[in-house]
C-alpha cells in the first residue's frame, strides 16, 4: 500500500512538473498590447488588414491606429504591413485621438500628458496617471479611442459621372421645413444656455437631460427614454432618447443626433459653458425635428436622440451606438447636428462630413438643404474626422453625417465662455435646422392622407445566364399587394437612394415585374410605388439590392 | 487581324516550300479525329468535351527537326448555365497552326515533339437568343505525338497539342480560356 501511495505522489509530482510549462505556455498572453500606427503607404490593403485579424481602432486620413500584441505585430511583419509602435503599453489605458491642428495644439497636449503626432493635424493622447479625458486641453476636439475593432474603409471609387440627381422637393415636406421657426429654436438655446453649464460631470448637464426629456415628453412621441452610460472610469450622464416609431418599417431607423453637453476652458467649464453654438444649436433643431413630425405618421422610425459626454471624447454615442450594434437595429442613417448656427460670413454654407459608406446620405443632404433650407451645402468624404457625434457609428457600420458649419471651424467663440446665443445667425440657423428637417423627413416618409400605403414585401433575384463569352440577366421582383393600389411603379438606380429612373412607361397591374435591361456584373438598387385610381403615387417601398436566390426565412410575398 | 493571319499563313507556307525543295526528307499528310479537354470549368461544365477534326502536313527534315502545318475544326453544343436549361449555346474553333518539331525514330515508330503558333477563330453563339462572340488571336502550341508505319505509305498517327487560348472581348475585359488539350489520331499518307 505505502509503494502504491509513493508511486501515485511520483506520478502526480511528474503530472505537475510536466503540466506546468504548459498551462503557463497557454495562459502567456502575446505581451503587453501596443498601439501601432500602419501608415497607408504603398501596399496598404485595407482586405489584406482584415484578413489577418487587425484590431483596428480608428482609421486616419494616412494611417489606421490599431491594437497588437507581440503575437499580432510578428504576424504584421510576416506579411509584410508596415507599421510603427506610438505606444508600447497603451492595453492599460484610455487613449484619446485629438485634434491638433498646430504647433502650440501639441505643446498645450504635451504640457497636459503623453502626446505623439499620427499625421498632420491629429495627435494620440494618453497620462500616465489621472484621468486623460479630463487633462485634454478644452480647445481641442477629441475621441476617446473606440472601444471595438473598427473596419477600415475601402477606398472610395472615383466618380465615373456625375452624382446622381437628389429627388425633387416635396410639397408636403416644404410645408414641414416651413414651420421650423427661428423663434422656437432660439427658444430651446436659451433654455440650455440658462443651465450656465451643460459640462457632462456637473449636476447642471444632468438637469439640462431631464428638461429634454420633458420636453421630448410633451411632444407625444411614442416613447422617450434616458439611457445611462459610465464613462471617464468613474463619471456617469445620460442621452435622452424619444422614438417616433415607423407605421410601414418599425424596425427601421433613422436618427437625428446632437451633443446637449457642453465645455469651456477648464478654469470655468464646471460653472459656466454657456455652448450655445456648441451644441446647444444642434439640440435645438433634433428637438424642432421631434416637435414637427411628432403629429405625423411615417413609414420609418425615426429617433431623436440627445447625447451626453460629447466633449469629454464622445462617450454618450460610443454607448448608444455599441448597445444599437449589439441589439442587431437596423439603423439606416444618422445625421448628426454639431454646431449649425455661426456664420463668420452670409451667406454661409453647411459642411456635410462622411465616410465612403456614408456619401448617399450626404448626397442627399445636399439636394434636400437645396430644397428645404434653402442652403448651400459642401459634401466633404473623410473618414478621418472623428470629432463628433457621427464618429461611433462610422465605427460600429452606420451610415452617418456630420453637419457643420465650418471644416475647419471659424467660431472665435469656440469652447469659451462667449458662445452665447447672441452670436448665432438666426436665418442660417432656421435654413440649417430645416434641412436637416428635409432630409430626416425625406427618409422617414410622411404618410400623406388620400395617398396610397407604401407597397412592402419587395424581393428581387437575379437570374443569370452565361455561357463563355456573355451572359444574359434579368431580375425579377416582387411585392406585396397594396390594397388601395391601382397599379405600381418600378425605379432603378445604381447608387443607394437617389437617382431613381422608372422603367415601366404604364403603372404595372401586377404584382411582379421583370427587369431584362442589366447587365450581370451591375449593381442595383430597386423600389415600388404604388399608384392609386386617380394617380397619386404612394411613398417608396423599402430598398433592395437583388439576391442570388431567395432567403429562405425572408418573408414571400401571398400568391395572388 | 486578318491581316496577320495571312501573314502567318504566308510565312508558313514560304518555310514549307523553301525546306521541300533544299532539305525536305520526307512529306506526309495526315487526317484525324478527336477530342478536346478544355482547361477551364465554365468551358466543361457548358460544352464538355469537344469533337475536333485536323488535317496536317507533315514535313520531316534531313536531320532530326521538322515542320508541321494544317487547319483543325473543333465544334461543341452546350447549355447556357443558368437556373434552368433554357438556351441553347454553340462554340466553334477554327485553327491554323505551324509547328516545329524534334523527333525520333525507333523501328516503324517515329516520336514528334515541337511547339509553334497558332491562329485562332473562336465563334460562340446563343441560338434562340441575339447573342454571340466572334474573335481571332494567335497563340503559342505545343506539340506531342507518333506515328507508326503500317504499310507502304501508310502510318498511323495520333497527337496531342495543347493551346493555351485566353480570350477578350476587349482590353478591358476579363479574359476567357477557351484552350486546352486536345488529342487526335488518324491516318498519314507520304507524299514522298
Amino acid at each position: 500500500m505505502k509503494t502504491l501511495r509513493t508511486l501515485l505522489a511520483v506520478l502526480l509530482a511528474a503530472g505537475l512538473v510536466l503540466a506546468a510549462p504548459g498551462a503557463l505556455l497557454r495562459q502567456r498572453p502575446g505581451g503587453p498590447v501596443a498601439l501601432v500606427k500602419i501608415p497607408k503607404g504603398p501596399g496598404y490593403s485595407p482586405a489584406l488588414v482584415a484578413r489577418l485579424g487587425v484590431d483596428v481602432r480608428q482609421e486616419l486620413r494616412t494611417s489606421l491606429l490599431a491594437l497588437a500584441d507581440a503575437t499580432d505585430q510578428a504576424r504584421l511583419r510576416r506579411s509584410g504591413v508596415r507599421f510603427s509602435v506610438l505606444d508600447r503599453t497603451a492595453g492599460r489605458r484610455e487613449l484619446f485621438v485629438v485634434g491638433a491642428g498646430s504647433p502650440a495644439d501639441l505643446a498645450a497636449l504635451r504640457a497636459a500628458g503623453r502626446a505623439v503626432a499620427v499625421e498632420p493635424g491629429t495627435a494620440i493622447f494618453w497620462t500616465e496617471t489621472g484621468s486623460a479625458a479630463e487633462a485634454v486641453p478644452a480647445g481641442l476636439p477629441r475621441k476617446a479611442l473606440s472601444a471595438r475593432t473598427v473596419r477600415p474603409a475601402r477606398p472610395a471609387a472615383a466618380p465615373t459621372g456625375p452624382a446622381p440627381a437628389a429627388p425633387p422637393a416635396d410639397p408636403f415636406i416644404e410645408t414641414l421645413a416651413g414651420q421650423v421657426t427661428a423663434s422656437s429654436l432660439n427658444a430651446t438655446v436659451q433654455t440650455l444656455q440658462d443651465f450656465q453649464t451643460r459640462y457632462a460631470s456637473t449636476s447642471n448637464c444632468e438637469a439640462a437631460g431631464e428638461a429634454l426629456y420633458a420636453a421630448f415628453s410633451a411632444l407625444g412621441l411614442d416613447d422617450v427614454a434616458f439611457q445611462t452610460f459610465t464613462f471617464a472610469g468613474s463619471y456617469t450622464s445620460r442621452n435622452v432618447v424619444a422614438e417616433k416609431t415607423g407605421s410601414t418599417f418599425p424596425d427601421d431607423i433613422y436618427i437625428v443626433c446632437a451633443h446637449y453637453d457642453s465645455t469651456s476652458p477648464s478654469a470655468t467649464r464646471l460653472t459656466h459653458a454657456p455652448g450655445a453654438d456648441d451644441n446647444a444649436s444642434g439640440t435645438a433643431a433634433v428637438l424642432e425635428a421631434a416637435r414637427v413630425l411628432a403629429p405625423h405618421e411615417l413609414d420609418y422610425t425615426v429617433r431623436f436622440i440627445a447625447f451626453s459626454a460629447e466633449e469629454w471624447g464622445l462617450y454618450g454615442s460610443r454607448a448608444y451606438a455599441a448597445a444599437a450594434r449589439t441589439a442587431g437595429e437596423r439603423v439606416r442613417g444618422v445625421i448628426n447636428l454639431d454646431m449649425i448656427a455661426y456664420a463668420d460670413a452670409m451667406p454661409e454654407d453647411l459642411q456635410i462630413i462622411v465616410n465612403p459608406a456614408s456619401e448617399w446620405l450626404a448626397d442627399l443632404y445636399l439636394g434636400a438643404a437645396a430644397s428645404y433650407g434653402p442652403l448651400a451645402a459642401t459634401k466633404t468624404v473623410d473618414a478621418s474626422f472623428v470629432y463628433s457625434d457621427h464618429s461611433p457609428f462610422w465605427d460600429t457600420n452606420y451610415p452617418a453625417l456630420l453637419a457643420i458649419e465650418d471644416d475647419p471651424l471659424t467660431n472665435p467663440y469656440y469652447h469659451k465662455t462667449t458662445d452665447t446665443l447672441s452670436t448665432l445667425q438666426p436665418d442660417f440657423f432656421t435654413a440649417s435646422a430645416r434641412a436637416s428637417l428635409g432630409l430626416l423627413a425625406e427618409l422617414a416618409q410622411p404618410v400623406k392622407a388620400g395617398y396610397p400605403g407604401t407597397p412592402t414585401g419587395l424581393l428581387a433575384m437575379w437570374e443569370v445566364y452565361y455561357s463563355m463569352f456573355r451572359s444574359l440577366a434579368t431580375v425579377h421582383l416582387t411585392w406585396r399587394d397594396q390594397a388601395d393600389a391601382a397599379g405600381y411603379n418600378v425605379y432603378r438606380s445604381s447608387t443607394p437612394h437617389l437617382g431613381y429612373v422608372k422603367l415601366n412607361a404604364a403603372p404595372i397591374e401586377g404584382r411582379t415585374f421583370t427587369d431584362d435591361t442589366v447587365v450581370a456584373e451591375g449593381t442595383y438598387y430597386y423600389v415600388v410605388t404604388a399608384v392609386g385610381p386617380t394617380g397619386l403615387e404612394s411613398n417608396r417601398s423599402a430598398e433592395i439590392v437583388p439576391a442570388d436566390f431567395f432567403i429562405d426565412d425572408a418573408p414571400r410575398p401571398e400568391a395572388p | 487581324m486578318k491581316r496577320r493571319a495571312a501573314l502567318l499563313g504566308l510565312a508558313g507556307a514560304l518555310a514549307l516550300g523553301l525546306v521541300t525543295s533544299a532539305k525536305a526528307q520526307s512529306l506526309s499528310v495526315s487526317a484525324a479525329g478527336g477530342g478536346m479537354f478544355p482547361s477551364n470549368g465554365l468551358y466543361r461544365d457548358i460544352y464538355g468535351r469537344s469533337l475536333a477534326l485536323a488535317g496536317d502536313l507533315w514535313l520531316d527534315l534531313r536531320g532530326p527537326f521538322g515542320f508541321t502545318a494544317g487547319f483543325s475544326a473543333l465544334s461543341d453544343d452546350g447549355v447556357a448555365l443558368g437556373p434552368d436549361d433554357l438556351y441553347d449555346v454553340k462554340l466553334t474553333r477554327r485553327t491554323v497552326p505551324v509547328v516545329a518539331y524534334g523527333r525520333f525514330g525507333v523501328g516503324p515508330v517515329t516520336v514528334r515533339a515541337g511547339a509553334g503558333l497558332a491562329f485562332h477563330r473562336v465563334e460562340e453563339t446563343w441560338r434562340t437568343v441575339d447573342l454571340g462572340f466572334t474573335g481571332t488571336k494567335t497563340a503559342p502550341r505545343f506539340l506531342l505525338g507518333a506515328s507508326v508505319r503500317l504499310i507502304g505509305r501508310l502510318s498511323f498517327t495520333a497527337y496531342a497539342t495543347y493551346d493555351p487560348l485566353h480570350m477578350k472581348e476587349d482590353p478591358y475585359a476579363s479574359s476567357v480560356d477557351v484552350g486546352g488539350l486536345t488529342a487526335v489520331a488518324g491516318l498519314a499518307w507520304r507524299i514522298f
